[in-house]
C-alpha cells in the first residue's frame, strides 16, 4: 500500500516536472547571448561567485569562445540565473579582448566624457578586482594602497600598462586591456589613475 | 580638403599641364585623343587606387567586425574540452610508498546556442595492477528551460552536499584525498542516474540556487561476518537499472546570505534492496523487500580575506528488512562530517590546509576519524601541487589507523 504511494508520487512528481517545462514561458526561450547584457553587473558576480568554489579563474584563462561554454557549465554548478550568467560571460569576454580590439572602439566613438565619473568608472570595470579601496580583492590582483606598490610609477607607466593589459610572469591573474572595458578613451583612465591616487593616498615622491 | 577630392584635383593639374604644352607643341588630333585615352586609363588607376587604399573611416568598420567575430560566437553549435588530471606519490606507514596515476578525467561538452548542453565526463584510471580502468563519471543533456530552471537528465553527480558535485576534482580539492566517508562507498551518495531540475532565484536581494531529482537510487550490499548477514555498504554510484522499482527523491538547498557565505541543506529519500551477498548464500536475496533509504547533509562553506572554511556532514540511513529475505535483518546508518580550513595570502602561491573528517559507519573496522594538513604551491590557479599527511585514527590493527604521507600534481584545463 506505501509503496504503490510512494511510486505514485514519484510517478506525479516527474509528470509535474514536464508539465511545467512545458509551461515554461517561451519569451524566457533561447535569449541572444548578448540581450540585455551587463558586463559590469557581471564582474562584480564574477567576483562574488567564481571563487566559492575553486581559485579564481583569470579572465586570460580561455578565449571568448570558451567562455561561453564554461560560463554555461558553471551556471549549471554554480547555480546561476540566466541574466547573471550572461553577465559574467560579457564581462569575461570582454576582458578577453586585446589591446588592439580594446584600441579601436575609442577612435571611433569618443565617449561622453562629462556623463562618466571617474569614481563611476572605477566602481563598474575596475573595483571587480582591484576593490573598492584599491585593495585587491582576489589572489594575483595588487595592493594598489601599499606605499610600496605599483601606484609608486609615474602616471604615463600606469596609463600604458592600463590601456595594453599586463600579466607579469607568474602571475595567476591578468590586468585586461582597460579593465575589459574598451569604450574608456585615455584621458577617463587619466582621470581614474587621478581618482585612483586620492582614494589610495599613494603618489610617487618627486 | 577632404582625401576622396584628389583625383579630381589631379585631374584639373593634368589637364593643365596638358593644356600648356598644348599650345607649346600645337599637336594633332590623334596625339589629343591618344593622351585623353591615357589621362582617362591613368584616372581609372587613380580612382582604383584611393578606393583600395582604405580610409580610416573604412578600417573602422573593419575593425569592428573583426571584434564582432571574436566576441560573438562563429556559429550556433560549440564543442569545448576541459577537464583535469593527477599523478602524486603516496607512502602509507607500514608499507613501501609508490607513485600512482590519481586520475585522468576529459570533460566533453556540446552546446547549441543557449539551449542545450551535452556534458560529459570520463574517469580514466589505472588500478594497482597496472590496468586501465574507464568509468562515464557523468553524461547528462541540460536543456536551459528559462532564467531560473534547467532539466539535467542522465547520469548524474548526486546533488546532496558539496564535496561530490563541486569540490572532488583534483585540481580543486585542496588536499590530495577525499575527506573519509566522502568517496565511493563511503555515506555520501556519489551518483545517480535520473532526472535533476537545477536553477537558482533571489528571495529578498538574497541569492539562492537550488537541485531536486528523481533517480533510480542505490543498491545494497550485504556480507557474511561473524556468523551473520550484515549490511555492508551502500552503492549510490547511478545504477543504470533500478533493482527495484522504487524511485529516490531528494535534492539541495542553497542560500547565499551574503557574498562569501553559502549554507546548503540537502535530503533525499525513497528506497533501496540488497542486491549482492559477499561469502554467504545468495538465494537469501529473493526474500528481500526494498528498505527505507534516507539521507540528510548540510554544508557550510565560508571566505573571509585570505581564509576559506567549509564543513559538510552527511547521514545515510538504511531501514531494517521488512520481508522474509534476513539477509541482514538489521537497518545501518552511516554518518561523516568534515571541517576545512584553509590559508591563502592575496599576494602568495602558498596555501595552508588543515581538515578534520569524522566518519562512522555500521562497521568499526571503516570507521576513521582523521587530521589532514597540507601545504599547497599553487603554479596556477588550476594548476597545484601539493604535499599532506594524514593522521588515521581507526580501529587497531586496521588499514583505516595507518597515517599516510602524499604528494600530487593536479591540473585543470
Ligand atoms: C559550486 C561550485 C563552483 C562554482 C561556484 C564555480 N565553479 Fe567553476 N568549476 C566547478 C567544478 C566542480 C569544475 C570542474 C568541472 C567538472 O568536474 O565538471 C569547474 C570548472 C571550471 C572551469 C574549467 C573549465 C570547465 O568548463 O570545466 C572554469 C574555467 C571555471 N570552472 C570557471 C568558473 C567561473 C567563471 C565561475 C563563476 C561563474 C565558476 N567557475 C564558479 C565548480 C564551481
Ligand atoms: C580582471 C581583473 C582586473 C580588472 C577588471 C582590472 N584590473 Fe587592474 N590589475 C589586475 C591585475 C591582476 C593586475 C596586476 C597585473 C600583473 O602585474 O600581473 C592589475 C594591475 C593594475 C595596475 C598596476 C599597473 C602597473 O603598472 O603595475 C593599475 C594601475 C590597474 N590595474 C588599474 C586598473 C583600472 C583603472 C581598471 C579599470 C579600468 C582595472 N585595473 C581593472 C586585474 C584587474
Amino acid at each position: 500500500m506505501i509503496n504503490t504511494f510512494r511510486k505514485m508520487a514519484a510517478e506525479i512528481s516527474i509528470i509535474t516536472v514536464v508539465s511545467i517545462l512545458m509551461l515554461g514561458s517561451p519569451s524566457l526561450l533561447a535569449k541572444g547571448l548578448s540581450d540585455g547584457v551587463d558586463a559590469a553587473r557581471g564582474g562584480a558576480l564574477w567576483s562574488e561567485n567564481c571563487a566559492r568554489c575553486h581559485n579564481m579563474r583569470s579572465p586570460s584563462d580561455l578565449n571568448s569562445e570558451q567562455w561561453i561554454t564554461s560560463v554555461y557549465h558553471m551556471r549549471v554548478k554554480a547555480g546561476l540565473t540566466g541574466q547573471e550568467t550572461r553577465d559574467i560571460l560579457a564581462f569575461l569576454q570582454n576582458a578577453t579582448k586585446t589591446a588592439t580590439q580594446a584600441a579601436v572602439k575609442t577612435e571611433s566613438q569618443p565617449s561622453p566624457i562629462s556623463v562618466r565619473s571617474a569614481k563611476d568608472i572605477y566602481t563598474a570595470s575596475c573595483s571587480a578586482c582591484h576593490g573598492d579601496k584599491g585593495q585587491g580583492n582576489l589572489p594575483g590582483v595588487p595592493d594598489l594602497t601599499s606605499t610600496k606598490g605599483r601606484l609608486m610609477k609615474p602616471d604615463n607607466v600606469l596609463l600604458a600598462n592600463i590601456v595594453s593589459g599586463m600579466q607579469t610572469p607568474g602571475n595567476v591573474m591578468a590586468m585586461p586591456p582597460k579593465g575589459g572595458n574598451a569604450d574608456l578613451t585615455d584621458k577617463e583612465l587619466g582621470a581614474v589613475i587621478t581618482y585612483l591616487r586620492s582614494l589610495t593616498g599613494v603618489t610617487p615622491d618627486e | 580638403m577632404k582625401f576622396n577630392n584628389a583625383p579630381t584635383l589631379l585631374l584639373f593639374m593634368v589637364a593643365g599641364l596638358s593644356s600648356a604644352s598644348l599650345y607649346a607643341k600645337e599637336p594633332s588630333r590623334q596625339e589629343l585623343v591618344d593622351r585623353i585615352d591615357l589621362l582617362e586609363s591613368e584616372l581609372k588607376q587613380l580612382r582604383q587606387d584611393v578606393d583600395n587604399n582604405a580610409s580610416k573611416e573604412s578600417l573602422q568598420v573593419i575593425s569592428e567586425k573583426i571584434d564582432g567575430i571574436a566576441v560573438s560566437s562563429p556559429s550556433d553549435t560549440l564543442i569545448h574540452m576541459a577537464g583535469y588530471a593527477d599523478v602524486g606519490y603516496i607512502d602509507q606507514e607500514s608499507s613501501d610508498g609508490s607513485f600512482g596515476v590519481g586520475s585522468f578525467s576529459p570533460i566533453f561538452h556540446f552546446q547549441y546556442r543557449d539551449l542545450v548542453m551535452l556534458e560529459s565526463e570520463l574517469e580514466i584510471e589505472i588500478d594497482d595492477a597496472g590496468e586501465t580502468e574507464t568509468n562515464l563519471e557523468y553524461l547528462t543533456i541540460d536543456w536551459f528551460i528559462n532564467d531560473y530552471m534547467a532539466l539535467i537528465a542522465g547520469k548524474f553527480l548526486s546533488p546532496i552536499g558539496q564535496f561530490r558535485q563541486s569540490l572532488h576534482p583534483s585540481w580543486i580539492n585542496k588536499l590530495p584525498s577525499a575527506p573519509p566517508g566522502f568517496g565511493h562507498d563511503g555515506a555520501a551518495p556519489v551518483s545517480e542516474v535520473g532526472v535533476q531540475l537545477r536553477g537558482a532565484f533571489s528571495v529578498a536581494n538574497m541569492r539562492t540556487n537550488y537541485a531536486l531529482y528523481v533517480g533510480n537510487g542505490p543498491e545494497l550490499l550485504t556480507a557474511f561476518e561473524d556468523g551473520e548477514y550484515e549490511l555492508d555498504g551502500v552503492e549510490a554510484e547511478g545504477k543504470g537499472t533500478d533493482a527495484d522499482g522504487e524511485k529516490v527523491m531528494g535534492g539541495r538547498f542553497g542560500v547565499i546570505p551574503v557574498a562569501g557565505l553559502e549554507l546548503g541543506l540537502s535530503v533525499a529519500t525513497g528506497k533501496a534492496t540488497v542486491t549482492a551477498v559477499e561469502d554467504g548464500d545468495s538465494s537469501l536475496l529473493s526474500g528481500e523487500a526494498a528498505r527505507d533509504y534516507d539521507v540528510l547533509g548540510a554544508d557550510l562553506s565560508w571566505s573571509i580575506q585570505a581564509f576559506n572554511f567549509r564543513g559538510e556532514y552527511v547521514e545515510t540511513k538504511v531501514g531494517d528488512d521488512i520481508g522474509s529475505g534476513a539477509a541482514a535483518s538489521e537497518g545501518a546508518t552511516w554518518t561523516t562530517w568534515y571541517a576545512q580550513s584553509s590559508w591563502r595570502p592575496g599576494q602568495s602561491s602558498w596555501e595552508l590546509v588543515a581538515r578534520y573528517t569524522d566518519f562512522d559507519s555500521p562497521h568499526n573496522s571503516q570507521d576513521q576519524q582523521q587530521w589532514a594538513v597540507g601545504l599547497n604551491y599553487i603554479v596556477a590557479s588550476n594548476f597545484i601541487a601539493k604535499i599532506a599527511y594524514e593522521f588515521n585514527d581507526g580501529e587497531s590493527g586496521s588499514d583505516a589507523e595507518l597515517d599516510r604521507l602524499l604528494l600530487q600534481l593536479a591540473y585543470g584545463f
